[in-house]
């Protein structure tokens, strides 16, 4: 399957007056295939934006190219496949949604029919039906999320690239944008999801870039970034102190996540032989569940960003 | 059909700008004015009734339209409406010319008010209306298309001052190309001459719009001269609109 998204070198730097570089954007490779939700994480300023706006063709690369399914950014004619909520937006707000819909869905060249029946399943979709004749200025930023989301999906596009989704929006607004968000990944779209609140990308997406001060620093599936090398989890039910005496020689730390259930950390596959034996060898405790450790995305953030470029 | 819905949501946008409405409000105020004067002799009184209406329907229509072509490009790139607009299939020249249009339609309104209130001056004073006076506002809301499309050339390429400093300055400069032409035309030096006269063809000459001498007269004007000048400001509006599109596309958004 082709790339939905391609970058190759992507590098975007200004000259001030005194013809020094400032570097937004370092060498960007990255892709996103079919169907992928790809996050792309970073702090405030570190290229995210620039990346996106060089994928629209807002913005020129200094160096480097970008494709959207294989035609070079900011194309017209692929337009109509990538759907964009930018960070913060504003809208007419003397607009109601359905005019703001007509006014998005006639700039995507779509008929009259099509942008009713369109704009009805949308506001349908993002719980706005009951405010389709609301003047926008009477909305919480909640509420214009969701009429940008709207919009962005007016064309039926095969692409989302959602910047800051959820910025600014209180717990509640910030799980309905994200169920939204799931819910199109299930339909099968690829999206582009920059935040710089992790936990919201570790439950969205499947791989990740990391980006800091307009540098790649790491790039992949959330199963190779999350899991520690060698470290697993196990549980284990039924457990009494005598068998946890027994595995303590083997593991790096256990604890008791309820009377029933213990969590023990080992550091190789070897201590989790040992574990699983002893284990076993006792009548009452049964072996629930062994994973890879998995640490936050947050722990990873931290320790690349303070760290530089990790291995 | 783009251009149109750009233009049809600037023209609802303009609308509601407060600046225009006070601007409506004085220039309401000053052709009005005009009934003050009424110590002149009765045929100078109607001469002065439509100079003064004349003058300040293209002062303010002047200065509705550079306030409108200045800001219709920057104000969507600083309220971030245009990067949703161009992340839609939309050339950038579409976005020109239907923010364009729209603006156009808003200058149209308060030309067709302001015109509305002039003519019911001039009729409640000479009880007739003539027909130059009539043209003189079509070709008054031709020369403001001009201005405004100036205006938004300026605004793709300067800050928004400059822009207007620019489009006054080149429609102060416009406003006077015949005699300085003229002027041209009597130098002994051909350099001075050519310069003149190569002047003359880049800047816009907006004396073509001006008949307010003859509907002061009430003399007739050529139709052929009406539908030239028409015909001159459009595709001089045109021109400007692609170098506009032209700048707008090589602009960093």
């Amino acid at each position: 399957m082709a790339d939905v998204v391609r970058t190759e070198g992507l590098t975007k730097y200004y000259l001030n007056f005194w013809g020094n570089k400032a570097v937004i954007l370092n060498d960007l490779n990255i892709s996103i295939s079919d169907g992928e939700t790809f996050g792309f994480v970073g702090p405030n300023g570190a290229g995210k934006t620039t990346t996106i706006k060089l994928l629209l063709g807002l913005y020129r690369p200094s160096k480097g190219k970008a494709w959207i399914y294989d035609r070079p950014a900011g194309d017209v004619a692929v337009k109509n496949l990538i759907g964009y909520l930018p960070e913060g937006p504003y809208y007419y707000d003397f607009l109601t949604p359905e005019e703001l819909l007509s006014f998005y869905g006639k700039l995507s060249g779509l008929d009259s029919a099509k942008i009713k029946r369109r704009s009805d399943e949308l506001l349908e979709i993002v719980g706005l039906s009951g405010a389709r004749k609301l003047q926008l200025r009477k909305f919480s930023k909640g509420m214009l999320q969701r009429v940008g989301l709207a919009q962005a999906l007016i064309s039926d596009p095969k692409l989302l690239i959602l910047d800051e989704p959820t910025s600014g929006l209180d717990p509640l607004g910030r799980i309905e944008i994200r169920d939204l968000v799931l819910r199109l990944k299930k339909e099968g779209k690829s999206i582009l999801y920059c935040s710089h609140l992790l936990n919201e990308v570790e439950m969205v997406c499947d791989r990740v870039a990391v980006i800091h001060k307009g540098n790649l620093l790491r790039m992949g599936t959330m199963e190779e970034l999350l899991s520690i090398e060698g470290e697993l989890e196990i549980v284990v039910r039924g457990f009494n102190e005598e068998l946890l005496s027994r595995i303590k020689e083997a593991a790096v730390n256990i604890s008791v996540l309820d009377s029933q259930e213990a969590l023990v950390t080992v550091d190789s596959r070897i201590h989790a032989d040992k574990v699983i034996d002893i284990i076993r060898g006792n009548d009452n405790a049964v072996l629930v569940s062994m994973a890879d450790r998995r640490r936050s995305l947050e722990d990873l953030f931290v320790s690349i960003v303070k760290g530089g470029k990790e291995s | 059909m783009k251009a149109i819905a750009l233009a049809m949501t600037t023209f609802k946008e303009a609308i509601r700008k407060k600046v225009l409405l006070v601007l409506l409000v004085f220039a309401f105020i000053f052709i009005g004015s005009s009934l003050l004067f009424t110590y002149f002799s009765g045929g100078e009184e109607i001469r002065m009734v439509k100079d003064v209406g004349l003058t300040g329907m293209l002062v303010f229509g002047l200065l509705i339209a550079t306030f409108l072509g200045m800001s219709l490009i920057p104000t969507e790139i600083e309220k971030r409406i245009i990067y949703t607009i161009l992340s839609k299939p939309v050339r950038r020249l579409e976005v020109v010319v239907g923010k364009y249009l729209g603006a156009a339609l808003a200058v149209l309104l308060m030309v067709l008010l302001m015109g509305l209130v002039f003519m019911g001056l001039v009729f409640f004073k000479e009880h007739s209306l003539a027909p130059v006076t009539v043209l003189a506002i079509v070709l008054t809301f031709f020369e403001l298309l001009v201005v405004l499309a100036m205006a938004v050339t300026f605004s793709t390429f300067a800050s928004t001052t400059l822009s207007v400093v620019l489009t006054i300055f080149f429609y102060i400069l416009g406003s006077s190309s015949d005699s300085l032409q003229y002027l041209g035309g009597r130098s002994d030096s051909p350099l001075l001459k050519a310069a003149v006269k190569g002047f003359g063809y880049l800047i816009p000459n907006f004396e073509i719009f001006n008949i307010r001498s003859q509907v002061l007269h009430n003399e007739a004007v050529p139709w052929v001269y009406i539908f030239k000048a028409i015909i001159y400001g459009l595709l001089l509006s045109a021109a400007l609109l692609i170098v506009a599109g032209m700048f707008f596309q090589e602009k960093e958004v």
